[in-house]
């Protein structure tokens, strides 16, 4: 099977007064309809590998090959799901969920159907015709989420999406796109987060990253079986998992 | 309800403390005893006559028509070319590079010191009281239209372009309206720049307007005709900053300015 994504001999140096190595010699592939998450300590340039694979920034030597394409720039192939709020607060849920098809030249009637699918599948059903302000964060994360879906991505490219939710909203939205995620016809997921349970819940393979410059630690299979339903991160198998990765993070290097 | 009943009675008390304060000053016992010209401080009775008679007359309705005239095609002039400009300044570098460091140099400069020059330049018809407001309209709204391309949030920016939008949808459906909020702010300083310039500019060279009416009042010791000329525009410039909070709230009303509390 051909890779989905291609990540090869990537390093990104920012420069400035001094210069800060923040990935360097990331190697890695990801296959179609794969959950790849990436964890690492703050700072560990997980959002700026998550921005080069999206296309917002170019690294400083190697590449990114999508379907075979090198990433030259952003694109409807691959739509980001921000850990900020970037439901466009002008605009009625109903007209965030049409962007993409908006963007893709999508006739009103199938921008209203495929929407009103998306808009069903989050639950957000009856809230069409709302603004984001009178939402609760939540309901902002699943209208992003819709929205991302709606466009039709091969790749979604989440950022911590779920980093500024309380914990038990959080716990919920993990289910969701889950079920979302097995529900729909499978998309490969580049996934951010710190939060191991988060990274072992959702994912078929988990990377650790080291802190400063990001290099890859280990990658692990998480071998959970699927559909996974919440409880499950009660049971002794996810915790076994947990501590491995725990571990794992804590070693030094070298 | 209630609120909007309880406006209207303090609307109430506040211009009646005004005119209780001025009917008790204007009393010739009072006055006279601050100053020897009665006339200055005409009784509040007196007064209400006068406004009458000026405004049946249709002196203060045409002052009142041929200043707004000026100021509607001035101010609309204005904010056309100073909200284009912003736009293109605040989306393109090489316009923005070009055009700055002239914009910089103009703005400056108050438009009432311009004119003069504008008089030299144009005569002192109409044009160029028209040219004049649109002169200062024009700067405080690109200013305020650039400064709202430049502060829309990146990651607007960036979900649009990953969503797929092209440049004209990215400066249609995000950068312009989520530069509103400032955009409209921009109109309403930009109105309060436009009434003292039209009101300068008919004071100076003019000979119908309010402005003039002004003028016209101080030349022939007529306090009446001041009074009735700065009503006017305090009635004209309140009216017209209605409208402009009318389409704020119609623009804008997305702003979480007073975020109702989220439904859980």
């Amino acid at each position: 099977m051909t890779p989905k994504i291609i990540i090869q001999k990537l390093y990104m140096t920012f420069k400035g007064i001094t210069e800060v190595k923040a990935l360097e010699n990331i190697n890695m592939n990801i296959s179609p309809n794969e959950f790849v998450s990436v964890i690492g300590p703050s700072g560990c340039g997980k959002t700026t590998l998550l921005r080069i694979v999206a296309g917002f920034i170019k690294p400083t030597k190697g590449e990114v090959i999508c379907d075979g394409e090198m990433v030259k720039g952003p694109g409807p192939k691959r739509v980001v799901v921000f850990q900020q709020d970037a439901v466009f607060p002008w605009m009625t849920v109903q007209q965030n969920i049409e962007f993409g098809l908006l963007a893709e030249g999508e006739h009103s009637k199938e921008r209203k159907e495929i929407a009103a699918h998306f808009i069903n599948l989050v639950g957000l059903r009856g809230f069409e015709r709302n603004l984001p302000k009178t939402l609760s964060g939540g309901m902002r994360k699943r209208v992003d989420l819709a929205r991302a879906y709606a466009a039709d991505p091969e790749v979604l490219l989440m950022d911590e999406p779920f980093g500024f939710l309380d914990a038990q909203t959080k716990s919920k939205m993990q289910e969701e796109l889950l079920n979302i995620w097995t529900q729909e016809e499978k998309r490969t997921v580049f996934f951010i987060t710190h939060d191991l349970a988060e990274a072992v819940y959702l994912s078929d393979r988990v990377m650790v990253l080291t802190a400063r410059p990001g290099r890859i630690k280990r990658m692990i299979d998480i071998p959970l079986s699927r559909p996974r339903e919440n409880e499950i991160k009660f049971t002794k198998e996810f915790s076994n998992i947990e501590r491995e990765i725990w571990e794992t993070m804590r070693e030094r290097e070298g | 309800m209630r609120e909007e009943k309880n406006q209207l009675y303090y609307f109430l008390i506040s211009y009646g403390i005004v005119i209780a304060l001025y009917s008790f000053v204007s009393l010739p016992q009072v006055s006279t005893f601050f100053y020897p010209r009665p006339e200055i401080l005409p009784p509040i009775t007196w007064f209400f006559k006068k406004v009458y008679q000026v405004s049946t007359s249709g002196l203060l309705f045409r002052s009142i028509g041929i200043s707004l005239l000026r100021m509607v095609s001035g101010y609309v002039m204005g904010a056309v070319i100073g909200v284009s400009v912003g736009l293109l300044m605040g989306w393109s570098r090489k316009v923005d590079y070009t055009l700055n460091p002239l914009v910089q140099f103009i703005r400056p400069i108050p438009a009432l010191a311009l004119i003069p020059l504008f008089i030299l330049w144009f005569g002192i018809g109409e044009i160029t009281k028209i040219l004049l407001i649109a002169e200062g309209v024009a700067f405080v709204t690109l200013i305020s239209t650039y400064e709202g391309i430049k502060n829309v949030p990146t990651v607007y920016i960036e979900a649009a372009r990953c969503l797929g939008a092209n440049e004209r949808l990215l400066l249609q459906k995000i950068m312009i309206p989520a530069s509103f909020p400032y955009i409209i702010s921009g109109f309403r300083v930009a109105l309060a720049t436009a009434w003292a310039i039209i009101v300068a500019a008919e004071i100076v060279a003019s000979d119908k307007g309010l402005g003039y009416l002004i003028l016209a009042g101080s030349h022939h010791v007529d306090a009446s005709l001041i009074y009735v000329g700065i009503i006017g525009i305090g009635v004209l410039a309140y009216a017209f900053d209605k409208f402009i909070r009318w389409i704020d709230v119609t623009l804008t009303g997305w702003m979480e300015v007073e975020r109702e509390e989220a439904q859980q």
